[in-house]
């Protein structure tokens, strides 16, 4: 399954030089088997602190093997769910560049 | 009913938390629930909306006046009878169970929830020229009071038959 949205052609250095500036939480992690640049936005950061969900439980769902991992409704959006102990974890992330994983909102399924 | 809402613009993502008290607090979400493609609800150990996430948010709220500082997002049964100008029973009667009046967002057992912009867009609609629904201005016989009206239907009834004849003679 290609994860790459339409347009992913700016440089991973610029678009994380960006995301930090942002005040965004970046981090190294996996997609999959991939290593990845894992960026978690502020939104994204608040939503997970209200609803008790550690970077740790992001990154280990995000690391559930690609084929677990789906498309969205919206287009360059896709979705993971996995367990972790006894809560279900939804992610939602887009991919910005090839080896960039930005995390849109998290929740428990 | 005032609530915050944090926008992610870039995402087009937005969160009314219906309880300002709770921001930046760990942990006070029990459980989210999905209750549309676009929204995610979240409840606290008790069951309470704690807040609201909605996805493709620039379709659904006035981002830039949900984004100033405590301001009334979404609108309970109380509220919405308040906005369309009815008493809550026969709001509950006349709109909130009609099919064209907009879904709620949040349908539990505590109660509805809907987006104050949905509601203001079905009145802006019914509003309009020629639609059926609320008149733009109150009619001569919306605007009489009724012991007026009631004093009118039984003079235009006593005008049809004629006032010398009694009932009887009417009647032959």
């Amino acid at each position: 399954m290609d994860h790459r949205p339409r347009g992913e052609s700016s440089s991973p250095a610029s678009i994380l030089e960006k995301f930090r500036g942002d005040g965004y939480l970046v981090r190294d992690g996996h997609l999959g088997a991939a290593r990845v640049t894992v960026v978690a936005t502020a939104y994204a950061l608040d939503r997970m602190t209200l609803r008790d969900i550690d970077v740790e439980e992001v990154c280990e769902i995000l690391a559930l093997p690609r084929s677990s991992h789906g498309r969205g409704k919206s287009a360059g959006r896709f979705e993971v769910s996995g367990a972790i102990g006894q809560r279900q974890l939804r992610i939602v992330y887009e991919k910005p560049a090839k080896a960039v994983v930005k995390v849109i909102t998290a929740y428990q399924d | 009913m005032l609530s915050t809402v944090q926008i992610d613009t870039e995402n087009d993502l937005a969160y009314i938390l219906l309880r300002p008290e709770l921001q930046d607090r760990r942990g006070v979400v029990s459980r989210s629930v999905r209750v549309a493609e676009d929204f995610v609800v979240d409840l606290d150990h008790d069951g309470q909306i704690v807040g609201i996430e909605i996805r493709h948010a620039s379709s659904r709220l006035n981002l830039k006046r949900a984004g100033e500082a405590p301001c009334d997002v979404v609108a309970g049964v109380a509220e919405a009878a308040e906005m369309v100008g009815i008493k809550k029973p026969n709001f509950v009667r006349d709109y909130a169970n009609k099919t064209d009046f907009p879904a709620p967002i949040v349908a539990l057992a505590s109660g509805r929830l809907w987006l104050r912009s949905d509601i203001e867009e079905y009145l802006r609609r019914r509003r309009k020229p020629g639609c059926i629904g609320i008149p733009t201005k109150p009619t001569a016989e919306m605007s009489m009071p009724t012991s007026a009206k009631k004093r009118e239907v039984l003079e235009s009834v006593t005008n049809r038959s004629d006032p010398t004849q009694s009932g009887r003679q009417r009647r032959r």
